[in-house]
């Protein structure tokens, strides 16, 4: 069992790799297999187009790939395991909502002359101020409440409150603004640049670290929360760092990257299928590996190598990862 | 020594119990019994919540650290089953958290194996907690209190689920597993017509302030129909209950 354990890990890992090949070469203008590793490992002269081509946009198009998958994956599995619900995913705090809302008032609020630039920037500074008012605002209402339901209802009625409010600011705003705000909303990996992605990845890391440091309690989370207090622990306490956590994974993505459909909910749930495990510490590392893995096919079909005109990365991975999650639970159901 | 001194349970203003005062030892069992809502699962609670009436080895529960307790009381509340997949080894394995680190999670064979033997579940190791009948869940969730390795365990309404075979298999197993291994058992339970027939000591709740603390064998008929008469049963001098 150890062994066969061992033996997905390796060949995933380097299912990974050739993915991130694969991914590097994937856009406008294709770079083959020789031109990638001469621009990665050598001195040599690519041309200066292919060159620029790599650092400027391949490369950070892929890490940012890799983070988002990762964080996604992790931020699912820690709602998951908290709420004790299958069907939670990173965005039921309405954290992912909040976001939205923050970008919606910059993007949208322009034509109700709130704001004039439009700079990325701009955007990135406003999903995180909305996510963390949201959290903030759960944080404090959780203090209220000793049940997990209620805080889960409470998420749930913020992304409906905030998303009447963006419904309305789309009702208001101006048609070439709506649709900005729609393209953010359909996800997209390549609109950053090297310095976005040292916020990005230092926020997904910090998130990732905070996961694991909850990893013991979040086993305990197969007992009731009387059982999970009996064990040592206070739920009060990790509810805290569990939410920080969840916050910068999804509010550094989401600010980024919009709201990735699918990964978050179903990452979890290939790793329990796949790895027939139950263990946090163990159960994290997986989720960061399937969901860096997932983000990269998603993007590189997102790419579409069939045609010039690219796919937006929500639609992809929706259409194809929603079969998949169905498929492994009627395997399951059979065992 | 498990010593509750005046203890009082309150909830929402209203005193369930109060002037509790009993003694346990290492070995003994305690049945809880009382109608819905007067304080059972409470009185379990409180050993965490207002623990400060409560001792053991002449100290304070609340002078012991959340850590401390964890390895001194365990509680098992029947009926939570998990929501995702895992085993019954891994299951039993979250039972040992108290003594786990980040890097060594790990549980020994003899830490487990006595107990499976016991309760008669060995072959159920691998099986996934989702597909066991309520009995065999019930069974694996003592033996993950079991290996908590406290000298008291909790347990609330551990038979509500069980058939009535079960349950009397479940009361004797109780028994026999606090005499081997030297550990106090506390449960509240519905079955007023057995569960105390199989406990050292019983605690009767009125959810009023009263209650009458017995052993087991001195429960007379008259304090069992004080508590629970009926216009439709009652308790005989052999203390069976009949329907009118």
């Amino acid at each position: 069992m150890k062994n066969k354990r061992l033996i997905i890990y390796i060949l995933l890992i380097l299912l990974s790799a050739i993915l991130v090949g694969i991914d590097l070469g994937m856009g406008s203008i294709a770079l083959n297999v020789d031109d990638i590793l001469r621009g990665l490992f050598t001195d040599d002269q690519l041309s200066t187009q292919q060159q620029t081509l790599l650092s400027t946009f391949r490369i950070p198009r892929v890490l940012t790939a890799c983070l988002v998958g990762a964080a996604l994956g992790v931020g699912g599995l820690l709602m998951q395991s908290f709420f004790r619900n299958p069907l939670a995913g990173p965005y039921v705090l309405g954290i992912g909502s909040g976001a939205s809302l923050g970008v919606s008032l910059f993007i949208m609020g322009g034509s109700l002359g709130l704001f004039l630039s439009t700079s990325n920037l701009g955007i990135v500074s406003f999903g995180f101020l909305g996510a963390f008012s949201v959290l903030l605002c759960i944080g404090l209402l959780s203090f209220r409440f000793r049940s997990n339901v209620s805080v889960l209802i409470i998420g749930l009625m913020f992304s409906y409150f905030t998303s009447s409010i963006v419904s309305l600011m789309q009702y208001w705003s101006h048609p070439e603004l709506v649709k900005q705000f729609a393209v953010w909303g359909m996800g997209t990996y390549t609109d950053i640049e090297y310095e976005d992605l040292w916020i990005l990845g230092s926020c997904v890391s910090v998130g990732l670290v905070l996961a694991w440091s909850q990893s013991l309690i979040l086993n305990a989370f197969y007992l009731s929360n009387f059982e999970v207090e009996a064990l040592g622990f206070s739920i009060k306490k990790s509810r805290w760092i569990i939410f920080t956590s969840v916050a910068l994974l999804v509010a550094s993505s989401t600010a980024f990257c919009g709201p990735i459909a699918f990964l978050g909910m179903a990452i979890p749930h290939f790793a329990r299928l796949a790895f027939r495990n139950s263990d946090h510490r163990f159960l994290i590392p997986q989720c960061i590996l399937l969901g860096l893995i997932f983000s990269l096919c998603f993007d590189i079909l997102s790419q579409n190598p069939w045609s010039r005109s690219p796919i937006p990365l929500n639609t992809i991975s929706s259409f194809l990862g929603a079969p998949v999650v169905v498929y492994l639970l009627w395997k399951r159901k059979s065992l | 020594m498990l010593a509750l001194n005046n203890h009082k349970i309150a909830f929402e203003n209203r005193v369930l119990v109060s002037n509790l005062s009993f003694k346990l030892n290492l070995g003994d069992t305690l049945c809880i019994l009382g109608r819905n809502g007067v304080g059972k699962s409470s009185l379990l609670k409180s050993f965490f919540l207002n623990n400060a009436s409560i001792e053991w080895e002449d100290k304070a529960l609340n002078t012991y650290s959340k850590k401390h307790l964890s390895k001194l009381i365990a509680i098992l509340k029947h009926g939570n089953r998990p929501s995702y997949d895992i085993t019954v080894e891994e299951y039993i394995k979250l039972g040992r958290i108290p003594y786990s680190t980040y890097f060594k999670h790990s549980i020994k064979e003899d830490e487990y194996l006595p107990f499976l033997k016991v309760l008669n579940i060995g072959h159920l190791l691998n099986k996934n907690t989702q597909y066991l009948s309520d009995g065999e869940f019930q069974k694996v969730q003592i033996v993950r209190a079991l290996v908590q390795n406290t000298p008291i365990i909790l347990l609330d309404e551990p038979t509500s689920f069980l058939d009535f075979p079960s349950k009397v298999e479940l009361y004797r197993n109780l028994k026999i597993l606090s005499k081997q291994m030297n550990k106090i058992f506390i449960y509240s339970s519905h079955d007023i017509d057995m569960a105390w027939k199989f406990s050292d000591f019983t605690l009767i709740m009125d959810g009023n302030s009263g209650f009458s603390f017995n052993p087991s064998p001195q429960l007379t008929a008259k304090t069992l129909n004080s508590y629970f008469e009926t216009d439709h049963f009652y308790f005989n001098d052999k203390s069976e209950y009949i329907i009118k």
